[in-house]
């Protein structure tokens, strides 16, 4: 029936032509669809109306703005995180320098929701917060200080005396960087550019909260929103398939020019004394990026806890992310180390499969299993999805320092016939009780502040503290700071707490991602062990 | 020992028996939460009556509370739904009332709304007179997403009800002004009273709440002689309620004047009998304007359509 109104009404061939095409595909995309209605009442709005309103344009739409985005931040984040990790570099005797890098990590256990909060205080007076620029700015706001953080350890590599020639040729700043310091970075500046780049395509918090509307909207997003919100698993299909095959483009990539992250190299990191005066302004600009977003919230949130506390909601949520956080950081921590110690080559991609697949596609699978088995609580669902968001993190936290003991005592230890819990209690327990604790810091921090698995698998009567937090944000935002403080207090809480038990109250922000391997050779401590048992 | 621990398991599970009934309701943000919506008041008013509670069950938005009906099927705890409007009444689930896979046995009219613009008259001092005007004016504006709210499918009727075929062309123009599309009503009026933009797509009777119970006069609405899109607000009985007559003592209630005047001055929405003292007297009290005539089997058929058409306006 469409097909001949398309082709009597249109004057031009070609526009017949197209119409029918699409008409047709219109056609088959509602037959496929949940809402297959016939109409029954036709009279005030024609039937050609509906035509050339093809699904799939908005489809081809979303994946467009999805790998907009993801450049456009990702173009942003860099440069930015190589001019502050250049500048704590050249400054690192500086009481600030050291101060910012030791708060280059805090951005990541800190939960997505409450930066973007902080980012909304901060930046919503300025401009219009809930668009492309907004999405942007919130990821360079959160991404840069972790692309800095990787960069810095890269800048370990660099020998000395490469900066020595530098100096005796009276090479300019920008001159050093170019001849000296990119070439070494490079490979480096790859890596964190991929890692970026893959994040902010899977960027799932940010968009739902700044997203603001159908036209500034990622694939995650979208699938998530047509399954939840639209009740229309149609378009959460195609969504679903654009996302796989992104997914799978992403994979051939990574597998063919080798991008992803590569481990320490053996060689020993060496910092360059350098002083670069005119540089120390960017840091307390990086200070300031870091910390304005929390410092913001601080005061409103002071306000607001009373009133916070007083809400028997807010006590049910933490009461539910606390006990799924505590038990899923150890378990976490267990599943961890199962990876790291098997020397197998599947087990780094698994690892990084985050990157990859991202977690909407996993929580729509998930759903679809937990409706075919409903017997099976959500909570279950949900510490799958959450594992999948902590293991990537805890497993480039623990390999580093596990790979770097067995380089160094393995080979010892064999020989010596120390094996199995031996092993473990005399020479891997000591070295690896620091990166344990931060794993597992982490694992419960990112576990209580994750939203993305809670907007899956949480029903809105038992909502987790970040949920609550969400839909706080968007209606009562006065409340929503007291909310936000709770949440931001009990996650640095709960990363601290594993360091405070092993009494390691100093804790190394350096080593979050990449180990500084040698703080690990320094100690010597299973050396003297071994000596007081008389095998060495 | 067994046999006291089965005693015990049956005291257990049959401990709530002895309780008082009750009555669960399914309703959404904008009903009930902490800072506005007649739920709370409701739901005291009418547990002095009975020896019952009221358990609301707050669903973000009335599409979404429909879309959880619908999934929960005959499983359903709900016993009565509060919220339901004029747009929705030709859902699959509740079809024409008398079809067997209807959900709901009886819809009764407890209030009703006008969609109107509001906007903040110490930033636009001259409100626009139209429809047309507003869509050509420079201001940002806060609407809502017709797919998960029953405003934002408001306004998308409203739209296509103006201008038909042209609707595309409008929402492209509409498209460089919108702040941003909100999930639902709720956060659209979190986002305007924090003054993010100086528009936002709500309610004729908006500012009452303002200028009564807060004490604000900037608020205003839109007043459109063209005609506004209104609605009925339906309290819903359902079919596999275990409550039947609880559930039509409260939907009976809500209609009583103790209600109704709760319902004006907590919910702000037009009772269905008079309107009381205090709107009256307030300097922005819009009488219910001309509506836009429109039916539930037309949105029933073509949403869909307008949907994708919305979003094709908004993305080219």
């Amino acid at each position: 029936m469409i097909l001949i109104h398309a082709n009597t009404r249109l004057v031009p061939a070609f526009e017949a032509v197209q119409k029918a095409v699409k008409a047709k595909e219109y056609l088959s995309h509602r037959g496929r669809g949940r809402n297959v209605r016939i109409p029954r009442d036709t009279l005030s709005f024609r039937r050609n109306d509906e035509m050339g309103h093809d699904p799939m344009t908005y489809t081809l739409y979303v994946f467009w703005f999805t790998v907009k985005q993801a450049a456009l931040s990702t173009l942003l984040t860099i440069p930015l995180g190589i001019v502050i990790a250049r500048a704590i570099v050249w400054n690192q005797g500086w009481p600030p320098a050291r101060l910012c890098l030791k708060l280059l990590g805090l951005p990541l256990i800190t939960p997505a929701l409450v930066g973007i909060l902080g980012f909304m205080t901060l930046f919503g007076g300025l401009f219009n917060v809930f668009s492309l620029m907004g999405v942007i700015m919130a990821h360079v706001v959160f991404c840069s200080p972790f692309v800095a953080l990787f960069l810095i350890n890269a800048w370990r590599f660099i020998p000395e005396e490469h900066y020595r020639l530098a100096a005796q040729l009276q090479l300019s700043s920008f001159r050093i960087f170019s001849y000296v310091e990119f070439p070494h970075l490079r490979k480096a500046i790859v890596e964190v550019s991929w890692v970026c780049f893959c994040l902010f395509l899977n960027s799932f918090t940010t968009v739902m909260v700044l997203g603001g509307g159908p036209q500034k909207t990622t694939l995650s997003v979208a699938l998530y929103q047509s399954l939840f919100f639209f009740y229309n698993p149609q378009q959460g299909f195609n969504f679903a398939g654009l996302q796989l095959f992104l997914t799978l483009g992403l994979a051939m990539f990574t597998f063919i020019f080798k991008v992803l992250p590569i481990g320490p190299s053996l060689k020993t990191p060496s910092f360059p004394s350098l002083r670069s005066p005119r540089q120390k302004p960017i840091i307390f600009l990086a200070l300031l990026l870091i910390l304005l977003p929390l410092l913001v919230i601080i005061v409103p949130s002071l306000v607001a806890l009373p009133q916070t506390l007083s809400n028997p909601l807010v006590g049910h949520a933490l009461l539910k992310s606390l006990g799924l956080s505590l038990f899923l950081g150890p378990l976490s921590v267990i599943l961890t180390v199962l990876l790291v110690v098997p020397r197998n080559i599947f087990v780094k991609p698994v690892a990084s499969l985050y990157l990859l697949v991202p977690p909407a596609f996993l929580g729509a699978l998930l759903f679809y299993l937990s409706l075919e088995m409903p017997h099976l609580s959500s909570e279950v669902f949900l510490m799958i999805v959450q594992l999948f968001i902590i293991l990537p993190f805890s497993f480039r936290l623990l390999k580093g320092p596990y790979d770097v003991i067995q380089t160094t005592y393995g080979d010892t230890a064999k020989g010596l016939g120390i094996t199995g819990f031996q092993k473990f209690r005399l020479i891997d327990w000591p070295l690896l009780k620091k990166p344990l604790a931060t794993t597992l810091g982490v694992g419960c921090a990112l576990s209580l502040g994750d939203f993305q698995s809670l907007a899956f698998f949480a029903s809105p009567e038992s909502p987790g503290l970040a949920s609550l937090l969400y839909q706080q944000m968007a209606r009562h935002f006065d409340e929503s700071m007291g909310t936000a403080l709770v949440l931001l207090v009990v996650c640095y809480f709960l990363y601290q707490l594993p360091h405070w038990i092993l009494k390691q109250s100093h804790f190394d922000w350096k080593n979050l991602y990449k180990t500084n391997r040698s703080s690990f050779l320094r100690k010597q401590e299973p050396r003297e062990r071994l000596k007081k048992y008389n095998w060495l | 020992m067994f046999k006291y621990l089965i005693a015990l398991m049956l005291f257990i599970s049959m401990n709530p028996l002895y309780g008082k009934e009750h009555l669960t309701v399914y309703t959404h943000a904008a009903f009930i939460s902490s800072s506005y919506g007649p739920g709370a008041s409701l739901k005291e008013a009418f547990e002095k009556t009975c020896d019952c509670i009221v358990q609301y069950v707050i669903l973000d938005t009335v599409p979404l509370m429909m879309n959880r009906l619908a999934m929960e099927g005959a499983k359903t705890k709900a016993d009565v739904i509060l919220g339901l409007e004029d747009m929705l009444l030709d859902m699959p689930n509740i079809e024409n009332l008398v079809q067997d896979r209807s959900q709901i046995e009886k819809l009764t009219p407890f209030a009703s709304h006008c969609l109107a613009f509001v906007y903040d008259s110490e930033k636009i001092p001259n409100p626009l007179k139209s429809l047309e005007e507003l869509i050509n004016s420079p201001h940002q504006v806060i609407l809502q997403d017709p797919r998960t709210s029953i405003t934002g499918l408001g306004f998308l009727v409203w739209m296509k009800k103006a201008y038909g075929d042209k609707a595309v062309e409008k929402w492209q123009k509409l498209a460089t002004h919108v702040l941003t599309f909100t999930k639902g009503w709720t956060e659209g009026k979190a986002l305007f009273m924090s003054g993010a933009a100086p528009i936002l797509f709500s309610y004729t009777t908006d500012p009452l709440v303002c200028e009564i119970a807060q004490k604000k006069t900037n608020v205003k609405a839109m007043h459109f002689p063209e005609g506004h899109l209104c609605s009925h607000i339906y309290a819903g009985k359902m079919k596999t309620t275990s409550h039947p007559q609880l559930a039509d003592k409260f939907i009976a209630f809500l209609l009583t004047p103790e209600a109704q005047h709760i319902i004006a001055t907590h919910g702000w929405i037009y009772p269905e009998g008079d309107v009381p003292e205090v709107w009256l007297r307030a300097k922005s009290y819009l009488p219910k304007p001309v509506s836009v005539p429109f039916t539930a089997q037309e949105v029933a058929t073509s949403k869909e359509a307008w949907v994708q058409e919305w979003l094709e306006g908004m993305i080219r």
